[in-house]
């Protein structure tokens, strides 16, 4: 009867407050306009067309080969009027057809002048003297009006012309020279575009996220993770060296975004220099392993919390920091959810920062649990030792950057989990798949409790993680990928598998759905190639 | 039945595609390790440098290729052509610039800190770089014919496909992890080597080797070598077992002087092209 009751107040609170949560521009259920749809984070796709009586009959309409491979593939494709566009790697990009996936254009970013400086003023289209490659793997782009923005293997963010793919404008956020990359999707907020760093692990990097301006690309404040000595925050470092100036704390993975409060969610990674050896950072290292909230004006920290103080298991925090309004202990609450790589699902009250929930979701044995004040109840002898410390979760956590679902009908928090353990040092880690094999699974976490409500684990061998993301329908479906290749349909409520289709390739994406022409297409990126579903029929074109 | 170890690292995880041209420039030089220049170091291997580089490869590259660099996502380091064979110029150029079209991420920055991941990459034992194994090869031949491992594996392109292909054994394990896998076939069993015992619908019962299984489909090889698949819902009972096919009492049946010969014959197995395997799961 309290499940009940408590589902029917989190659907209508939900229901309720949806309009004030979201941002109007991503009104048009047909679209899927940022890397999870809207600002929330949510990850929610609102078409039901598709749905468990009759998914039976969804079958592939196209797909989409690229040219040449990139390192990984982990981009979500964004749709606007029937047009699909997608990043490949950092270097290279197409419009498509969504009803066919014919191109329609592509565009290559120009090559790198090895040895040149780059420049970070912006600078013509020709983009001269690129700095070399760096990672090339990429999540995709934003869109405002003709714009569509892009991260770039060389540490850039260069905004394309949606119609014809041309070159506007060129920002280097920062020397990729000096370890610096760019690998997230940028985040169009309040006319702005948002876009983080990544290096956390080179022990070479000060985290910061920027704001630039969508026509001009000039840049209109950063916020720096690590704060500098005098600031708030400075006396969680040391103040006998400057291990503050390469303290981490990457923004690798997209924020989110209240247009009501006014504030900008941003997670951030690991604190640096070394990852497992937290000897010459002391401290809780702030504002490493958390979610910072910023005025969107200005850029400003409102509040911060951190998931895991003085990190020296490399779990970052990076994890999407979801935006859900609901009933919270009975009253209506701005809440913000996570599920941490380091096992613990927390809720958050999203305008304050206050602690209200932290529970594991996964297998842990790090902490004993997360106190009344939020920081965990870390238990002894679980930190990085010469012998090897052997912890749960290993360094692949409870679960990792890879897109996690709310569905609003259900009340729950959809995510790919995994149970997993590992010897930690301070030099690094190591597994051992023999003595405990890692588990990894879809998993259903029910966010008033934290409880874990259903669970699809993945059969077969496990060793190889996994970093295919979730995405939930309002068709009642839960859609999910795996390292092997399959992409599979499960029922929201209950985990039931609907349906599945191999692709052959290895998925690292999360997935994404819209509509062109009252038909719903569900599309998911894998190794080579983008792979569109539809319900048989829309195949006819 | 020789067992786990002798394809552990080569075949863990699936990485079997161990290029065979990568396998061949490697069995060429692990007889001659000196062929490859370390010369072009400017990072003397001292201990301090080893051990920065040991935390650099920690936070970078461990996550890939292993704390120990036997692999895991990525391929073993113990087994690279780079590694192994290229001068250290090449190396410290592939840990700078990355691999385009792979995984493997460039590391742009100083160049010493990469000098001291390729110091301390070189300072892991590899498999096949030592001495040649004292014995009698010739004799530890007909050890592995009258034992009975010539049924389930192949050396010199002879015998059964039950057990782990051993043409390239000598470069793919140490001659200690070998003798453990003739002495204790248990400790460790590759995934593809896990025993697994099927029931059909039809009420068959069908016993074998796991090569790959998913939530949909169940792929293996019997006892006598022929390969089988199912469909998940073909199947009403799933076994896995956690010892290994290979007798365990076999090694221990061995005199020191027969064990000794075994290992002299097998430290020959350096076959320059890989018997291709089954991928656990796609990379």
């Amino acid at each position: 009867m309290d499940l009940a009751r408590t589902f029917i107040a989190c659907f209508v609170c939900a229901a309720a407050l949806w309009g004030q949560l979201m941002d109007t521009r991503f009104a048009n259920r047909a679209d899927w306009l940022s890397y999870d749809r809207d600002n929330t984070g949510q990850r929610f796709g609102p078409l039901d067309q598709i749905t468990a009586a009759n998914i039976r009959d969804l079958t592939v309409t196209w797909a989409f080969q690229v040219s040449r491979l990139p390192a990984r593939t982990e981009g979500t494709p964004l749709v606007r009027d029937g047009i699909m566009y997608i990043t490949v790697g950092g270097e290279e990009a197409y419009a498509l057809d969504a009803r066919t996936g014919r191109a329609i254009w592509s565009f290559e970013y120009p090559p790198a002048k090895n040895g040149n400086a780059g420049s970070s003023s912006g600078g013509p289209p020709q983009v001269p003297g690129r700095i070399g490659r760096g990672a090339n793997w990429n999540r995709g782009f934003a869109i405002s009006g003709n714009r569509l923005f892009m991260a770039t293997s060389d540490c850039s963010l260069i905004a394309l012309d949606s119609r014809n793919g041309s070159l506007l404008w060129r920002m280097q956020l920062a020397d990729p020279g000096k370890l610096y990359g760019t690998t997230a999707a940028p985040i169009v907020m309040n006319n702005m575009v948002l876009l983080g760093v990544r290096g956390g692990d080179t022990g070479m990097v000060r985290g910061f996220l920027d704001a630039y301006d969508p026509e001009t690309g000039k840049r209109l404040w950063r916020f720096y993770t690590v704060p500098a000595p005098g600031e708030p925050g400075a006396e969680t470092w040391p103040s006998d060296n400057k291990s503050w100036l390469t303290g981490g704390a990457a923004t690798w993975t997209a924020g989110t975004y209240d247009p009501e409060l006014g504030l900008i969610y941003w997670p951030t990674g690991n604190p640096g220099p070394d990852d497992y050896d937290g000897a010459n950072r002391t401290g809780d290292n702030l504002y490493s392993a958390s979610v910072v909230a910023l005025d969107a004006r200005t850029g400003k920290l409102k509040w911060h919390y951190q998931f895991t103080p003085h990190d020296v298991n490399d779990w970052d925090g990076n994890e999407t920091p979801v935006l859900i309004d609901a009933v919270w202990k009975g009253r209506p609450r701005k809440l913000l959810v996570q599920a941490n790589r380091n096992a613990f699902f927390y809720v958050l009250d999203r305008a304050t920062g206050e602690f209200l929930l932290g529970e594991p979701f996964a297998q842990q044995t790090w902490a004993k649990g997360i106190l009344p004040n939020g920081r965990p109840d870390r238990l002894p002898n679980t930190t990085p030792t010469l012998k090897g410390n052997y912890v749960c979760p290993d360094v692949h956590g409870g679960t990792n950057w890879q897109a996690p679902a709310w569905n609003p009908a259900t009340g729950l928090l959809y995510l790919v989990a995994r149970d997993g353990c590992g010897y930690y040092y301070p030099t690094g880690f190591s597994n051992d798949n023999e003595k405990t094999p890692p588990q990894q699974s879809v998993r259903a976490i029910d966010i008033q409790t934290g409880k874990i409500r259903w669970d699809f684990p993945f059969l077969g061998s496990q060793e190889l993680v996994t970093h295919a993301g979730v995405m939930t329908t309002a068709g009642g479906l839960v859609f999910a990928g795996g390292r092997n290749g399959q992409f599979l349909a499960l029922d929201a409520r209950n985990g039931k598998l609907l349906w599945n289709f191999n692709t052959g390739g290895t998925i690292r994406a999360s997935p994404m759905t819209y509509m062109v022409d009252g038909k719903q297409y569900v599309s998911i990126y894998t190794k080579a190639a983008v792979f569109t579903f539809s319900l048989k029929g829309a195949d006819i074109r | 039945m020789l067992s786990s170890r002798h394809a552990r690292s080569p075949f863990r995880n699936g990485k079997s595609r161990l290029r065979p041209l990568a396998a061949a420039l490697l069995a060429c030089v692990a007889a001659s390790a000196q062929v490859r220049s370390r010369a072009g170091n400017p990072v003397a291997a001292s201990p301090e440098a080893i051990a920065r580089g040991e935390k650099l490869y920690g936070s970078r590259c461990a996550v890939c290729h292993g704390r120990d660099g036997r692999g895991g996502e990525a391929p073993s380091l113990h087994k690279s052509r780079v590694v192994v064979l290229s001068p250290d110029r090449r190396f410290f150029e592939v840990v700078k610039s990355g691999i385009p079209g792979t995984e493997m991420p460039p590391l742009p920055g100083p160049d010493e800190p990469v000098w001291q991941i390729v110091a301390y990459v070189h300072s892991l034992a590899k498999p096949g770089m030592g001495p040649p194994v004292p014995g009698d090869a010739q004799a530890g031949r007909e050890v592995f014919t009258r034992a009975g491992c010539v049924r389930c594996h192949i050396a010199e392109g002879k015998g059964g496909v039950t057990g782990p292909d051993l043409s390239s054994i000598a470069i793919q394990s140490s001659t200690a992890e070998i003798r453990e896998s003739i002495l204790d076939p248990n400790a460790k069993v590759p995934p593809t080597f896990r025993e697994v015992s099927l029931r059909s619908r039809s009420g068959q019962t069908v016993k074998g080797m796991l090569k790959n299984d998913d939530n949909f489909s169940v792929q293996m090889m019997t006892l006598d070598g022929e390969l089988r698949t199912f469909l998940r819902s073909e199947i009403t009972g799933f076994q896995m077992e956690r010892e290994s096919l290979m007798p365990a009492g076999l090694g221990k049946g061995l005199t020191p002087e027969q064990l000794q010969n075994l290992l002299a014959f097998l430290d020959r197995q350096r076959a320059p092209f890989l018997k291709s395997q089954i991928g656990f799961q796609d990379y």
